[in-house]
């Protein structure tokens, strides 16, 4: 008999102990909770004192620091800063952190690196002018990483386009010497609009630094000259900084295809460029 | 003790024999390497006992099943004997062989031959049937592209003319500008047989120019013959790929040929099929012009034509005679059966372009009527034009012998012959039934 009443006595214990640890879990929990919620709700207070030093966003300093989802979109980091308005094109600063940027090379690497092998194999040279990179696209296994996952996302909120619409993203390699003339990134014949639709928007994050040229142009945005790729040329430049990511439209604001969206990639003069393309369409994908 | 003493002798013998035995192997192999190194460049001729160590001592071998009586065999062979030589001397010999499958019947039933000749490539010692076609220039280009690298790489614009000149026109070649082979090496190994593919790592302007792309990746499919080509630019996921280069092995439209039809039987998509009176005239090719705008804007359909002047047979098979008006479209499913559109029988001069709009729509929203291939068993039908030679000599002597005897015993009836007797699938039976159409009425029912 004393044996059993120890047994449950025991087992009480061991329940309350359990029960009261679960308590301080929760406690502690709803404290986080209410510390991100206190700054939201104080974020209307600060919001009038914004001609006060300590306006929080300018610090560059997430609001929302315990919050996955802010984590994920990079809330406080990224700077979205608008360089024409037709075409349209936003440029998001460091919209990539240093260590996304170095994943998505180190993905890309081994099957862009076999290529390079075999390229030996055949003892052909570079010839000085050829236009293209070489690029892989990411898998749809990839597609379910934490870490692409995250970018897919953040690249969907900033574009408000749904994640389901883009296709996978393609990671591309630009040598010295190479570049890629201008072209439109919506199709012009209907075989290609069959599945997806049209292209309507681009996504092209830069993911190396120490890049001499090598900067996207858009030729039809405004009547500036800029530098590309050592020589001025009339039109708009955007320079391949690591992090950075620029978004620009096919689509006009009337929902037609817009030729001022005309782009390229300046010729790269020194050092190698890598970029991240994530091309959006009207539906899904698949 | 005596007992003990053959036994240990037995033992001796049987040691002797094991150690021996790798050697003797390899003498007869040695013999056979050999025995075959001094025949390259001529076709040789296999038996049953030497025919496994061929197969096994070439990496790339095409054998040629043949029997002696057969008359497409006696064709083949000086075929043959021409590509033996161009092919030996390949960066990557082939060689080439026969055997008697009518008298070595094991090796005949082992590779499940069915009819003379017929060619298989062993790919290190791994059969393949051959399909291609049988003339030496031809048949070299063919094989070149069994052992050809599953995808090319191509680092020129030189590189890549170069490759399009090597392909010919015999298949249709698939270029990636801008792509890493990975995103299609899967598909090259897989659609190996029907297709040549390749990526181009580095090109000029006037490359895309000349394959009229704007923007990379790009993957090109052209088809050389048909003077067709279509641009894919994505998005490059496994299936979508895949479904694409599976929709390009065609062009945009065929005709039937014997050819065609062997490659629709491997497409598992609908066929619409559109009968026209003469292929060759100028009214047939403004409308397979129209056909091709309209197959552009629904890959999920063959296109095909055939003219009733050509294959009178074929047509016949989808309930058309003389009097059908003409052109006119089917889906056809490849098989038994096939669909026609209510309200979309024939295709008149005005407007064919709508009228083919309006027909796909009419198939897509199942206004359709079903009916079965008119004459026996289709696949029987395809099956016969496919080199069984023999079923066409059989019903032809067959005819002759009942015409004879029609003919000896009362030379007006008609009826001792009954249609029904014989497939009406090769073109002498069609003959033998001309005569028969004066007496009986052979309307059209609808």
């Amino acid at each position: 008999m004393a044996t059993t009443m120890r047994i449950v006595f025991g087992l009480l214990t061991l329940v309350t102990c359990g029960m009261i640890l679960g308590a301080l879990i929760q406690l502690a929990f709803i404290r986080r909770m209410e510390d991100s919620l206190d700054r939201e709700l104080s974020f209307g207070g600060k919001h009038a004192s914004l001609a006060g030093s300590n306006f929080p966003l300018a610090r560059g300093i997430s609001n929302w620091p315990h919050d996955k989802e802010a984590v994920a979109l990079r809330v406080g980091y990224v700077k979205p800063e608008i360089i024409s308005w037709k075409p349209r094109i936003v440029l998001f600063h460091n919209f990539l952190s240093a260590e996304e940027c170095d994943y998505l090379r180190s993905i890309a690497i081994p099957r862009l690196h076999v290529s390079t092998v075999v390229d030996a194999k055949t003892g052909k040279g570079i010839k000085s002018d050829v236009r293209t990179s070489s690029g892989m696209f990411l898998n749809p296994d990839e597609r379910n990483y934490p870490m692409i996952q995250a970018i897919e996302k953040r690249i969907s909120v900033y574009s408000q386009i749904p994640v389901e619409n883009g296709e996978l993203i393609q990671v591309l390699r630009y040598e010295k010497n190479q570049f890629y003339r201008a072209h439109h990134d919506y199709f012009s014949d209907s075989f290609n609009v069959k599945r997806g639709g049209q292209r309507i928007a681009t996504m092209l994050m830069y993911l190396s630094d120490n890049v001499e040229g090598g900067e996207t142009y858009f030729p039809m945005a405004g009547t500036d000259e800029c530098s590309c790729g050592g020589k001025m040329i009339k039109g708009l430049c955007v320079k391949p900084t690591k992090g950075d990511a620029v978004l620009f439209w096919s689509m006009g604001l009337d929902g037609q295809s817009d030729p001022d969206s005309l782009h390229g990639g300046c010729e790269v003069l020194s050092g190698e460029k890598w970029s991240a393309t994530k091309w959006m369409r009207q539906r899904t994908v698949s | 003790m005596m007992k003990n003493n053959t036994m240990s002798f037995f033992f001796i013998f049987l040691l002797l024999v094991l150690v021996s035995w790798p050697f003797i192997t390899a003498a007869e192999t040695e013999q056979q390497k050999q025995q075959f190194a001094v025949e390259s460049g001529k076709v040789l001729e296999l038996d049953e006992s030497n025919f496994d160590a061929a197969i096994s001592n070439f990496d790339y071998i095409l054998v040629e099943f043949y029997a002696p009586w057969c008359g497409h065999c006696k064709r083949l062979a000086p075929q043959l004997d021409k590509a033996a030589l161009i092919l030996a001397d390949l960066k990557q010999p082939i060689s080439i062989a026969k055997i008697d499958a009518d008298k070595y019947k094991r090796v005949g039933s082992k590779y499940g031959i069915a009819g003379y000749p017929t060619l298989k490539i062993f790919m290190h010692g791994v059969p393949t049937e051959y399909y291609g076609p049988r003339k030496a220039d031809l048949l070299v280009r063919f094989l070149k592209k069994f052992v050809a690298p599953d995808v090319a790489i191509l680092n020129s614009d030189s590189a890549i003319s170069e490759f399009v000149e090597a392909a010919g026109t015999s298949f249709p070649i698939f270029i990636g500008f801008g792509l890493n082979e990975s995103a299609i090496s899967h598909f090259a190994v897989k659609y190996k047989k029907r297709a040549w593919f390749s990526v181009a790592k580095d090109f000029s302007d006037k490359t895309m120019e000349f394959y009229d792309f704007d923007k990379v990746p790009a993957l090109v499919a052209r088809h050389p013959n048909y003077d067709e080509q279509s641009i894919f630019y994505g998005p490059f996921e496994e299936k979508i790929v895949e479904d694409y280069i599976k929709q390009s092995l065609l062009p945009l439209t065929l005709p039937i040929t014997e050819e065609t039809l062997r490659l629709l039987k491997d497409d598992e998509r609908k066929v619409i099929l559109t009968i026209l009176e003469d292929e060759s005239d100028d009214r047939s090719k403004k409308l397979v012009k129209l056909l091709k705008a309209a197959a552009s804007a629904n890959r999920d359909f063959v296109f095909v034509f055939v003219g009733f002047k050509q294959w009178q047979g074929f047509a016949e098979s989808f309930d058309v005679s003389k009097k059908t008006e003409l052109p006119k479209m089917v889906v056809w499913d490849g098989d038994e059966e096939y669909f026609s559109v209510v309200g979309s029988d024939s295709i008149e001069d005005e407007d064919q372009g709508s009228q083919i709009t309006h027909f796909i729509q009419g198939y897509k929203d199942g206004n359709i009527i079903q009916k079965r291939i008119s004459s026996g068993s289709f696949m029987g039908f395809i099956n016969s034009m496919i080199g069984m030679g023999t079923v066409t000599i059989i019903v032809f002597v067959v005819a002759v012998v009942m015409i004879i005897q029609s003919l000896k015993e009362e030379p007006l009836t008609v009826g001792t012959r009954d249609e029904g007797d014989h497939p009406s699938s090769s073109t002498s039976q069609a003959e033998a039934r001309q005569p028969l159409r004066t007496g009986e009425k052979q309307d059209k029912e609808d």
